[in-house]
């Protein structure tokens, strides 16, 4: 026997058992408990959005982490990264654990950066090897003399570009039947590359990457929830999650934060066995891929609209006239936040291991690089119990810290206290059925 | 003193109800436990559990077949398909070819807990589904 390939969910094949169903209501009634001590007891001036300067870093420290040569050290790694992936992923193995590609990004990548980005800041702007790439080739072509104008970035366009280049990514993730292959992963690497530096050439790279560059917009988003973060040009620390209340709400961010939400609770829908079964009745491939983007599209809508309809009762409640929906979009955020984490946990923790084999032979060449090519990754190193624990906590905590910087908001919008209040009811209520939904959904079989 | 107050109440009220419904569910647990063990005679409980799938026009008879299996137990996945194919079994990575008319059988132990794909490699058809509590 020879191993297999562990797909279908971007990459893994070890589902976690559902919540058991007393941990599902438990949970369940702490989320209720702790949104009525939340009515009752939270702050009534905004706390979060006057912190959110933050303190600067001392002078020294500015200095070093803003460097042009950390930079350019940072940008000569990350492209070195780069490559190997670009080349694993077009000439190494075919086989998902025999190619370093399929690791790297859906799991270091994709779920790995995530925890990192949340407790330093947005540093994907940092690595991004397409940013590094083409901050090379500017400064190159800057050195020759060629200059070029870049076009101006149409506002209403906003973040609608990131919207639709996440919705690709994540549509193959989810929704395409072999998203691991290193082939496949191949083609998406090398017309996202393209993608980038051609929306970099139009509208020059600053404006790219803030509406255009997915991953950017995605990471910078989660770097919001972190203590660390760049205020005019400078590092501060300021306390977590304020850096969301300074979140600039242009066109399609509403739409981005869907996107992400709608994606996990997606994948929590296709993992039950009603969605399996479902799947096996279809036979054919192209119906599955169908079927399953359809899923894909349908969640994220619903996840918008129960948005939207909570903002419109709001509205009703409070007599607001205003613009209230890009007001509490970043109070999703940590919530989004919370749906990858319980997710994609055991993922990180299981798949990850597969990388010390991996970074030894990274083409599948019978290469043995560090002498961790014969490492055998343990499967059985989580118990059910410390998964469920973990899911649960972590909801719970996105919930509190959704629930916090949305009644933050809305004693900053009301400055009449009642009116805060009676706006926070229906926000409240579209939290419980965020984290009561992604708990049922943990909990089903 | 009114956020204190109410702050410590409900984590009073959440600590209680957790051992509450926690050993509401252990009581299940145990009866079920005893229910799959009662004959163990021997030190070593060693319990064979079967799967069996079979497969018409690249789908399972009958839907996506399901067995809920405890840790450490034995078990035997066996498939008979009037197709050729791999049987992939997600998560241990076990593989083996099918051929029509022979039924091929996979043996293991159920060491790694949680909810595993069995497959038609080629097809790309999910067939069952293992459950590892």
């Amino acid at each position: 026997m020879r191993p297999g390939l562990p797909l279908a969910h971007g990459i893994g094949g070890v589902r976690d058992l559902p919540v058991p169903a007393w941990l599902f209501f438990y949970s369940a009634t702490i989320v209720l408990v702790a949104s009525f001590i939340a009515l009752a007891v939270l702050w009534r001036r905004p706390v979060l959005e006057r912190t959110s300067a933050g303190r600067e870093l001392p002078d020294g420290l500015q200095r070093v982490l803003l460097s042009t040569w950390l930079r350019v050290l940072l940008g000569a790694a990350s492209t070195a990264i780069f490559v190997v992936v670009a080349v694993a992923a077009l000439v190494g193995d075919d086989h998902v654990l025999q190619n370093i590609a399929p690791t790297l990004v859906w799991v270091v990548f994709w779920v790995g950066l995530v925890p990192c980005v949340v407790l330093l800041g947005n540093l994907w702007a940092v690595l991004s090897p397409f940013r590094a790439i083409a901050d090379g080739v500017a400064w190159t072509a800057g050195r020759l003399g060629i200059h070029w104008q870049p076009e101006a970035y149409p506002d209403r366009l906003g973040r609608w570009p990131a919207v639709f280049l996440l919705l690709a990514f994540v549509s193959m993730e989810l929704a395409y039947e072999n998203p691991s292959d290193p082939r496949v992963l191949a083609l998406a690497i090398y017309l996202y590359a393209a993608i980038t530096w051609l929306g970099m050439f139009v509208f020059g790279r600053r404006a790219w990457l803030e509406g255009g560059e997915a991953f950017n917009v995605y990471f910078g988003l989660l770097g919001r929830i972190s203590p660390f973060g760049i205020v005019e040009g400078r590092i501060v620390v300021r306390p977590p999650l304020s850096g969301l209340t300074r979140l600039e709400v242009v066109p399609g961010t509403l739409a981005f934060v869907a996107v992400m939400l709608g994606s996990v609770g997606f994948d929590s829908v296709s993992r039950t066995s009603f969605w399996l079964d479902l799947e096996v009745r279809l036979g054919g491939e192209a119906a599955r891929t169908a079927v399953a983007f359809a899923g894909l599209v349908g969640t994220i809508v619903a996840v918008a609209l129960a948005y939207l309809g909570a903002v419109a009762a709001a509205r009703a409640m409070t007599g607001h006239t205003g613009e209230l929906a890009a007001a509490f979009v970043g109070s999703l955020v940590p919530i989004a936040l919370v749906y990858v984490l319980a997710h994609y946990f055991s993922l990180l923790i299981l798949q990850g291991q597969y990388l010390v084999p991996l970074v030894s032979d990274p083409f599948g060449r019978g290469w043995d690089l560090l002498g961790t090519a014969g490492f055998r990754p343990n499967l059985a190193v989580l118990t059910p119990n410390v998964v469920w624990y973990a899911q649960v906590a972590a909801l719970v905590a996105g919930h509190v810290a959704g629930l916090a910087l949305a009644h933050d908001r809305a004693v900053g919008l009301f400055e009449r206290r009642g009116y805060a209040t009676r706006s926070q009811y229906a926000m409240l209520a579209l939290m419980v059925l965020y984290t009561v939904g992604g708990l049922r959904l943990l909990s089903t079989s | 003193m009114l956020v204190t107050v109410l702050v410590a109440a409900g984590l009073a009220l959440l600590v209680g109800l957790f051992f509450v419904f926690r050993s509401g569910s252990d009581d299940d647990k145990t009866t079920t436990v005893q229910a799959t063990t009662d004959e163990v005679g021997t030190s070593e409980p060693e319990i064979e559990r079967t799967l069996e799938v079979t497969v018409r026009d690249a789908k399972p008879v009958g839907g996506l077949q399901h067995l809920t299996v405890d840790k450490g137990d034995e078990v035997v996945v066996r498939v008979e398909a009037d197709v050729g194919d791999e049987v992939h079994i997600h998560g241990y990575d076990l593989v083996q070819d099918v051929v029509p008319g022979e039924p091929v059988e996979i043996h293991f132990e159920a060491n790694i807990a949680g909810r595993f794909e069995i497959e038609l490699e080629d097809a790309g058809t999910p067939i069952a589904e293992l459950e590892v509590r």
